[in-house]
């Protein structure tokens, strides 16, 4: 009782001089402000510095936790987006743009606004509950790419395109410099301009020292004047993974780096349908050891629901089981359309080949006689996971973007929503079309339709999460599925792709030009099923291409 | 260390409101003695005199950097056994990861909640005294 009260008493001390400390803050926030308004615009007018970028990049941040701590929760998020804002600018290797600059002003303000709005509400402790929210990030980290280079227009140019696909980079003027400056972190690739004073060959001593600077294998694109053999052989024999004659068209490089920087593959995952629990575990034990994923289901009659939602590349499956049999289970995972593709694999005691292979005929792939053991188990079922998965990838991803194709995005679209509303979570979608597409077709014909198409699904895939599923819906126009993420996160993180969508040029061999795009947010709950969800998107992609284009609106929002 | 309870913190940010905000949330829920620096190397410079239980330290300073302090705090022997805590603001995941890979106590996150500040620095205390 006595610890009690005491309690409650530094806590009520605690609050008092909180709100001491809040009352101090907002007496000398305007006054903060102006001064880093003051500092940004002479960032402007005095010429841009990364530097001083950076400074005015710490005030903000620390701006961050202090009206964090002090419970302006609003504000802190508020400043944390000026923050992002702020590092995507020091990334950049240009200065910000009139619009960029007029936005920074506007953050500035809104805080402001901000600040005045919770002033009035006094300390809430609960404030901090969501408080691990106010950061999560919206992007992967960026990867980054090194390039080196003399003082090179084409070079110069490739690099202001990379930062705008949402790679880091970093530069150097010739392999010596980056061996003794060293590179900030492992690149996910190194592109190398074959000129002097490094030479047009590249040779293996180079290669390796170049590696060795990286810390381990890192692909090597070379960009090169020579398209003769002894060039090209020189390239291969030090093993660099790509060769690009002068003039380079961007979109090639794009690609290759796309390619190189996709995320590692993810395991396979195995699904293995067993009633007895010993064998189910022995056989998951072999395939996890061997790095596979692995769920066991022991009811036949729990299968369907975990091949919705564990998306299993190979089905393992025991012949005889109580309820059904593994042949009857077969035929009604066949029934499914979505499901045709997925490799089976029948399991029994049964070592009578005549019903083995009656059992093929019923939609099986193969048959083992069980237990088997782990050095027959990991390479058949490997091998077949990865032949399904790859007819799985021709049958589901667009062949142009390799992003998914639309009956595909809905299915995942519908495991988000079942998801995110059993775990009471967010999700958005967004769907996005280009600007103007026709016109680029019958301008600039349509090879250089599909570069633009392309260009805009890297810079999905580059800037966009792991966890974000990505598709073409058809024609020009593209759905994002974001998990965890609320209309409002969604509406920033797809006005930044527009930003760097617009910035990009696109190369029709002799001129370039630029496109933008239009986009529709729309969230869960307000929208509550895959279909209302790609609607309410979809009326709000109408709504912003109406607008003017060139701007991402919310669904449900006038304005 | 037995049942030593925690006494004696020293802590280091440049932000002098985040400074003033956990020192008060210190001293008055966790009854801690707080001593304050606006820098890492005011920190260093501060250690043999007030001979701190646990260090706070920001991470992104401008003079020297959290992980710079807590190299040079390792460097002494006799503090081998004092936890070092970082504060920071960072948010993406994996520099998060590389931060706690250093070795620290814990990494505490600005915005922090300076209600339950206390509660969390005498827990990571606890915890690190189990080692």
């Amino acid at each position: 009782m006595e610890g009690d009260r005491e309690n409650r008493a530094t806590t009520e001390q605690l609050r008092k001089e909180l709100e001491r400390l809040r009352a101090n803050f907002l007496e000398k926030l305007p006054g903060r402000l102006q001064a880093l308004v003051e500092e940004w615009n002479a960032l402007q007018e005095d010429g841009w510095s990364q530097d001083g970028a950076r400074a005015l990049h710490r005030s903000v941040h620390g701006l961050i936790g202090t009206a964090g701590s002090l419970g302006f929760a609003k504000m802190a998020k508020t400043a944390r987006r000026l923050e992002r804002l702020l590092v995507a600018l020091l990334e950049g290797t240009h200065p910000p743009t009139e619009e960029v600059r007029s936005e920074v002003i506007e953050w500035f303000e809104r805080i402001g606004e901000d600040a005045s709005s919770e002033a009035k509400d006094g300390f809430d402790p609960s404030s901090f509950e969501n408080a691990a929210e106010w950061g999560t990030p919206l992007f992967e980290p960026r990867n980054l790419i090194v390039v080196v280079e003399q003082e090179d227009p084409f070079a110069r140019e490739l690099a202001h395109q990379l930062v705008h696909f949402g790679f880091e980079l970093q530069m150097f003027k010739e392999i010596d410099e980056m061996v003794e400056q060293g590179v900030e972190r492992r690149p996910a690739a190194v592109i190398m301009d074959l000129s002097s004073p490094d030479g047009e060959l590249i040779g293996e001593e180079v290669a390796s020292k170049v590696r060795d600077a990286l810390g381990g294998k890192v692909p090597l694109v070379l960009v090169s004047n020579r398209s003769d053999i002894e060039a090209r052989l020189d390239a291969v024999r030090a093993g660099c993974s790509s060769y690009f004659i002068k003039p380079v068209n961007y979109s090639d490089v794009l690609e290759t780096l796309d390619r190189l920087t996709r995320s590692e593959p993810e395991p396979y995952r195995i699904l293995i349908v067993d009633d007895e629990t010993d064998t189910a575990v022995f056989h998951a034990n072999s395939l996890e050891a061997a790095g596979l994923e692995t769920v066991m289901v022991t009811d036949p009659l729990d299968v369907m629901s975990q091949i919705v939602e564990f998306q299993p590349d190979v089905i393992l499956m025991d012949v005889y089981m109580p309820g059904c049999t593994g042949l009857e289970l077969a035929r009604v995972i066949r029934q499914e359309e979505a499901f045709v593709g997925v490799p089976i694999v029948f399991l029994s005691r049964e070592t009578d080949r005549m019903k083995q292979i009656a059992a093929l005929g019923e939609g099986g792939d193969d048959f083992f006689t069980k237990p088997v053991p782990p050095d027959q188990l990991v390479p058949a079922v490997s091998a077949r996971a990865q032949r399904g998965r790859t007819l799985r990838m021709f049958m589901e991803k667009d062949g142009l973007t390799g992003l998914f194709r639309h009956s595909r995005i809905i299915e995942q679209l519908e495991v988000a929503v079942r998801r995110a509303d059993r775990q009471h979570g967010r999700l958005a979608v967004a769907m996005l079309d280009i600007d103007g597409f026709k016109e680029v077709n019958d301008q600039f014909g349509h090879l250089v339709g599909d570069q633009v198409l392309k260009a805009l699904a890297y810079l999905l895939r580059q800037r966009l999460r792991m966890s974000d599923v990505l598709g073409r819906f058809g024609g020009d126009e593209y759905v994002v599925v974001l998990p965890d993420t609320d209309g409002t996160a969604a509406m920033e993180k797809m006005d930044n792709i527009r930003r760097n969508f617009a910035a990009i040029d696109h190369d029709t061999g002799h001129e370039s030009f630029a496109a933008t795009l239009s986009c529709g947010v729309a969230e869960f709950p307000v929208a509550l099923t895959s279909h209302e969800l790609i609607a309410a998107a979809d009326e709000a992609l109408y709504r912003a291409k109406r607008g003017g284009r060139n701007r991402v609106l919310l669904a449900g929002k006038e304005k | 260390m037995g049942n030593i309870a925690l006494q004696r913190i020293l802590l280091a940010d440049d932000e002098p409101d985040i400074l003033e905000i956990s020192k008060i949330a210190l001293e008055t829920v966790g009854g801690f003695e707080v001593s304050v620096c606006t820098s890492g190397r005011s920190l260093l410079d501060r250690l043999t005199e007030f001979e701190p239980d646990l260090i706070i330290v920001d991470v992104l300073m401008p003079d020297m950097t959290g992980p710079e302090v807590f190299e040079e705090i390792r460097r002494r022997p006799e503090l081998n056994s004092v936890p070092v805590v970082y504060l920071t603001g960072v948010i993406q995941e994996d520099e998060l990861e590389e931060l706690r890979g250093t070795g620290v106590a814990d990494v505490i996150l600005k915005p922090f909640d300076p209600m339950t500040l206390a509660d969390r620095i005498n827990g990571i205390w606890t915890g690190a005294d189990g080692r």
